[in-house]
């Protein structure tokens, strides 16, 4: 399997911020969802990608090849959302269209206005009356317009209502049938990642926590609950973070070294949760 | 590149109406007052105005952090801007030379002055375009404003100076090579594109 994406080492250095050395892969016919706190480092990573800002070290291949030296080529193929809108607000989605088709090879203007359609967006209305979720929508169809093999997307589902989410988690599911395309999505919304994530990339304080198969992460973790006294025995090192209550302690673990135990599901939510705000043994 | 410069027409729409209606009235009032060299003069601010319009627009919607993510290169986003001004100098000086030459015969009648006129103006347009484009992607629209009015007041107040001693008008000299002087601009707005696109290439958003 090739990887449509591959980072190594990406590090770039702010006066009170470090991205570190960020290395992990994104695999064809896959979807990766990129998790972790607000000022984790996860709009960096995605700016670096993109070449909106310049790295201080590390390599990024986009389809194999280096992004900085095929740049504008590469992004033939990349559908981007990022977290604001970047149209002006007297554009409409007709106009976008008319300049769109002049900037991407590809674009195809049929595929644009079905999504307006299917996503309930004027296409004569200019964007200043337009919603947050309906920009955020229109950018989405954008993205989604020029027969591109990668969606790179900064918290695209972050403003919408629950059944607007679950129909572009879908659009994203078909979008990698072809075994050959690829998502790469940063978000806040940890459920969305359950229902569509093959891959979970976490990051915290610009460090790299973890990359997984979202599968194998939940198995492999679980919330073990225990009284204070039985929590004082455990092994030392075993415990990833945990919390104290008034009825006891609850502390995510690795199962398989906790066979005895009661160890519940842990969701995504819980494993960054007790990782970023558990104590530590 | 065309995909921008459509982009840019669509940014400003609004405001070139506004500019069409009011060089239209400055049309009308000049033509009453029998003094065309303020609709020369307004028609040439514009042509200055609406690079920095399209510019505080990209700016507000954060535009040019989404155009480095697209298929195009810094220097092609440079490049547009600067088609877009020299274009938009380029149509008002003909509009304004042609407005001149349909109205010499009911004011001077003096057609021999067109050409100069215009040749001047337009050269004006474009030098204020080479200084003003790389201010503005330095240091953003809000700043350059700013120093766009002290770079331009030192060149004036040096003038109205000099011409305390002198006795010859400032700058007659230049009338001279008035022909001469767009070819000039132009050349100063090739020297100012270069500047720009350094500045763009180190540029993060």
């Amino acid at each position: 399997m090739n990887n449509v994406l591959e980072i190594d080492g990406l590090t770039k250095t702010y006066d009170r911020f470090k991205l570190d050395s960020i290395s992990f892969a994104l695999p064809e016919g896959s979807i990766m969802g990129f998790i972790g706190e607000n000022g984790a480092g996860k709009t960096t990573t995605i700016k670096l990608i993109l070449n909106i800002i310049r790295r201080d070290k590390g390599n990024i291949r986009i389809f194999g090849r280096d992004n900085l030296a095929a740049d504008a080529d590469i992004k033939q193929d990349i559908g981007v959302v990022l977290d604001d809108i970047s149209f002006p607000d007297s554009m409409t989605p007709r106009n976008i269209n008319q300049f769109m088709r002049h900037i991407y090879r590809n674009w195809d203007q049929n595929t644009f206005f079905n999504y307006l359609d299917r996503f309930g967006l004027p296409q004569r209305n200019e964007l200043k009356s337009y919603s947050r979720g309906m920009k955020l929508k229109l950018s989405i169809a954008v993205a989604l317009s020029h027969q591109a093999k990668l969606l790179i997307l900064d918290e695209p589902t972050s403003g919408l209502d629950p059944v607007v989410r679950d129909e572009i988690l879908d659009i994203f599911l078909d979008f990698i049938q072809d075994e050959q395309n690829a998502v790469f999505l940063s978000t806040h919304i940890t459920s969305d990642i359950e229902k569509v994530a093959d891959y979970i990339t976490f990051i915290h304080q610009g460090r790299l926590v973890f990359v997984e198969e979202t599968n194998e992460l939940l198995n492999r973790y679980g919330v073990l609950k225990c009284g204070p006294q039985e929590f004082e025995k455990l092994e030392p090192g075993s415990i990833l973070g945990y919390r104290k209550n008034r009825f006891g302690v609850e502390a995510l673990v690795e199962r398989a070294r906790f066979k005895g135990y009661t160890v519940d599901d842990a969701s995504i939510e819980d494993i960054m949760l007790f990782i970023i705000r558990g104590e530590k043994q | 590149m065309i995909g921008l410069l459509i982009k840019d027409l669509f940014a400003v729409k609004r405001q070139l109406r506004i500019v069409v209606l009011i060089t239209v009235i400055y049309f009308a009032v000049s033509v009453y007052s029998n003094n065309l060299g303020m609709f020369t003069g307004v028609a040439m601010i514009y042509s200055i105005m609406l690079p920095i319009t399209s510019m505080a627009v990209d700016e507000q919607c954060k535009w040019d952090r989404y155009a480095v993510a697209l298929p195009l290169s810094r220097a092609t986003i440079v490049l547009s801007k600067y088609v877009m001004a020299v274009l938009l100098n380029i149509v008002i000086s003909l509009v304004v030379g042609a407005v001149l030459v349909l109205v010499a015969p009911y004011g001077s009648g003096a057609y021999g002055e067109v050409l100069p006129l215009v040749c001047s103006v337009s050269a004006g347009g474009m030098a204020v375009i080479a200084v003003l484009l790389p201010l503005l992607y330095k240091y953003g629209v809000e700043k350059a404003r700013l120093i766009m009015i002290i770079v331009f007041l030192i060149p004036f107040l040096l003038i109205v100076v000099s011409s305390s001693f002198e006795s010859e008008a400032p700058l007659a000299w230049l009338q001279e090579y008035v022909y001469l002087l767009p070819a000039a601009a132009l050349g100063l707005v090739l020297l100012s594109f270069l500047i720009s696109i350094r500045i763009y290439r180190g540029k993060e958003f």
